[in-house]
């Protein structure tokens, strides 16, 4: 029976007006939205505490090594001889801020990822979409992707190297394996939460299957899959180090592997921070898509 | 006054006595645990003393020893910084980088593993379809525009630098790969050569291996000689000096045991035992077989001179201003008693042994045992 459920289902109203200026309306109101979204942040204690933290892991990393010396922290470069390596215009080790090879090294391991990245979302994301829709699927397709899941990403190196051509597309297989499975069970996961009355409630008002799939499904499923994009993401990221090892020649996880082989601590401090800082830009960019394209949690909030 | 005096003579005595005894021995057993590599001819040494106990002949009754394989001398390298290894077999690189990494560990080189004409770690392979090269100059010069693979860190990536820093050849790309990584990349045909050491030339090659490269050129075609080296933690050579003697005389043992031919088939046997991938004709050619000259052969495959020796010595100079030169070490000479071969001279002196120990002239691979 259908009864009255509280749905933020949107029908067809905004249809009638002109597909231009709809699209002009929306991107004026994400606009809006973002910088309101901004000046909320600024104004609370967020950005601050985050920067609090970041300073006293700081100062945590400074007083273990390099002023109190505790043992087996003793080995380990401090934050002040990672930053003179990293701020001298004739680094010991060759890699600085003002060597060209460190941006090379972001801008190649930023490709890799960003390709990875998508080529997980376009697969990834169907993929839990239809698991999560049609029961029969998600029982044919479910066991294998479990037990591929667990598989480190390192295990796979041999066979990528003969399965894929060229040295690029090993590199992209490894980190879009790890994102792949983060996202397809977070989008999974997702059209599994959203509520039974939505489809009832869609199903009594007489929408078609694909209505149901791309009005209820994907919105629904929408904050878990940018949950999953953002985990994808980040072991894309993680699973870099493993990924470069076979392309032997650039990238942030090739330059780590390099410096370890050769034993150049604050290269390897350096190389993580610049892993960690573009990761983390990424996954904001991703949070800032996220929040555009649900807009409905905000105006739930 | 005659008590003093009993007192005085005591106390002499006593002082005397103490001074007789000389430093107190380690008498008690220690617990050692070893880096080695086995997939490479530097550390063969170090297995034959695995396989044959022989460092219980040395060490205080009680003692255990545990020999962690590693693939190359990176992983050594910083295992011993960590202090998770006490004594490590190293290529000539990863020797000099240990010794320069005071801040967190000095490190000490203490003994001569091997002195070869290139014959070991300066080894360039090129995939199995590359042209037939009617001399290793003709190779060397095949490499320009090619993409060639090493793992970075090891006396090969060493070997490789030198190479194209003297024939200005230029790869168009030179990629930093594992040896597990490369044997694949073979496979796949998606590098044109790499610069390895043995036992994995021989594994890899067409002479007594799978054939997926070939060997084409080796440093005794520059006159660049690769060596190996065990190194030593300065803190437990301090602390243990009777302990590292004693692993040095099981060391000059195992050396001796290598360099007579009647052990050479034994000797690829125990390599063969504590690896994977490597059977008995890889590990015999990898140290006893002879390399055609038209491809780098040298008539000796090997030196042991134990100690360092002024060739070792000179070897050992030019690797730290390579590689200051290079950026990869932050000082162009060696650390203050990083090079010290004073515990090995004495145990050859107190065997009375002259040196070199040997040297190993090269065999047919005809000569290789079958299986």
């Amino acid at each position: 029976m259908c009864g009255r459920t509280n749905m933020s289902i949107e029908f067809a109203s905004a249809a009638d007006r002109p597909g231009s200026v709809q699209a002009e309306e929306q991107r004026q109101g994400s606009v809006r939205l973002a910088r309101y979204r901004l000046v909320l942040w600024l104004k609370s204690t967020t950005p601050y505490l985050g920067l609090a933290g970041i300073v006293a892991f700081l100062g945590a990393w400074y007083l273990l090594t390099e002023v109190l010396a505790l043992p087996r922290f003793e080995k380990l470069p401090g934050p002040v001889q990672v930053w003179n390596e990293f701020v001298s215009r004739d680094p010991t080790f060759g890699t600085s801020m003002f060597s060209p090879d460190y941006y090379k090294h972001i801008l190649w391991s930023s490709w890799r990822v960003a390709q990875a990245f998508f080529l997980a979302t376009a697969l990834g994301v169907p993929l839990g979409l239809f698991m999560g829709w049609k029961r029969t699927f998600k029982d044919y397709a479910f066991p294998v992707i479990e037990m591929l899941r667990p598989i480190p990403v390192l295990a796979w190196v041999p066979l990528a190297i003969l399965m894929m051509p060229g040295r690029e597309a090993p590199i992209i297989f490894l980190a879009f394996l790890a994102a792949f499975f983060a996202t397809t069970l977070n989008t999974l996961l997702g059209v599994e939460s959203i509520d039974e009355s939505y489809f009832r409630a869609a199903r009594c008002l007489g929408s078609k299957p694909r209505h149901i799939f791309l009005r209820v499904v994907v919105p629904g499923a929408m904050p878990h899959i940018f949950t999953g994009l953002q985990i994808g993401v980040g072991v894309a990221w993680f699973s870099l180090v493993a990924a470069e090892m076979v392309s032997g020649e650039h990238g942030l996880g090739f330059l780590i592997w390099d410096s370890y082989v050769l034993s150049q601590y604050p290269v390897i401090v350096i190389a993580m921070v610049t892993l960690g800082v573009v990761g983390y830009l990424y996954s904001a960019l991703i949070r800032l898509v996220g929040s555009m394209l649900m807009r409905w949690t905000v105006r739930e909030a | 006054m005659n008590g003093f005096r009993r007192y005085a003579a005591g106390a002499a005595m006593f002082a005397a006595g103490l001074l007789a005894c000389g430093p107190l021995r380690a008498a008690e057993p220690v617990n050692l645990t070893v880096g080695y590599q086995p997939y490479d001819t530097i550390s063969y040494s170090a297995a034959v003393i695995r396989a044959k106990e022989l460092w219980k002949q040395y060490l205080p009754p009680g003692s255990t020893v545990e020999f962690e394989s590693a693939l190359q001398g990176s992983i050594i390298v910083n295992a011993m910084v960590a202090d998770k290894q006490q004594i490590g077999y190293l290529g000539d690189m990863p020797a000099v980088v240990v010794t320069t990494k005071l801040k967190q560990a000095p490190v000490r080189l203490v003994a001569n593993l091997g002195f070869s004409a290139g014959q070991r770690c300066n080894v360039i392979m090129v995939r199995a379809d590359a042209p037939a090269f009617k001399s290793a100059e003709e190779a060397i010069k095949w490499l320009d525009g090619k993409v060639v693979a090493t793992p970075k860190g090891s006396c090969a990536d060493r070997f490789l630098r030198q190479v194209i820093e003297r024939t200005k050849i230029q790869p168009s790309e030179v990629l930093n790969q594992s040896i597990e990584v490369i044997t694949t990349s073979f496979r796949a045909k998606k590098i044109d050569a790499a610069v390895l050491w043995e036992p994995s030339v021989s594994r890899i090659g067409d002479i007594v291996g799978e054939g997926v490269a070939r060997e084409v050129a080796t440093g005794h075609v520059f006159n660049m000689p690769d060596a190996g080296f065990i190194a030593m933690r300065e803190d437990f050579i301090k602390q243990h000096p009777d302990i590292a003697k004693g692993w040095l005389k099981a060391e000059l043992e195992a050396q001796q045991f290598i360099l007579d031919p009647k052990n050479w088939n034994e000797v690829a046997e125990i390599v063969k035992s504590q690896t994977k991938g490597i059977t008995v004709p890889m590990a015999w050619y990898s140290i006893f077989g002879a390399v055609p000259p038209e491809r780098g052969g040298s008539p000796l495959r090997d030196t042991k001179p134990f100690v360092f020796d002024d060739k070792v010595m000179q070897h050992l100079t030019g690797t730290y201003t390579f590689l200051h030169g290079a950026k990869v070490i932050d000082v162009d000479t060696a650390p203050a008693g990083a090079i010290d071969d004073s515990l090995a001279r004495q145990v050859v002196k107190e065997k009375g042994i002259t040196l070199p120990l040997g040297v190993i002239k090269p065999l047919d691979v005809s000569k290789a045992p079958k299986i």
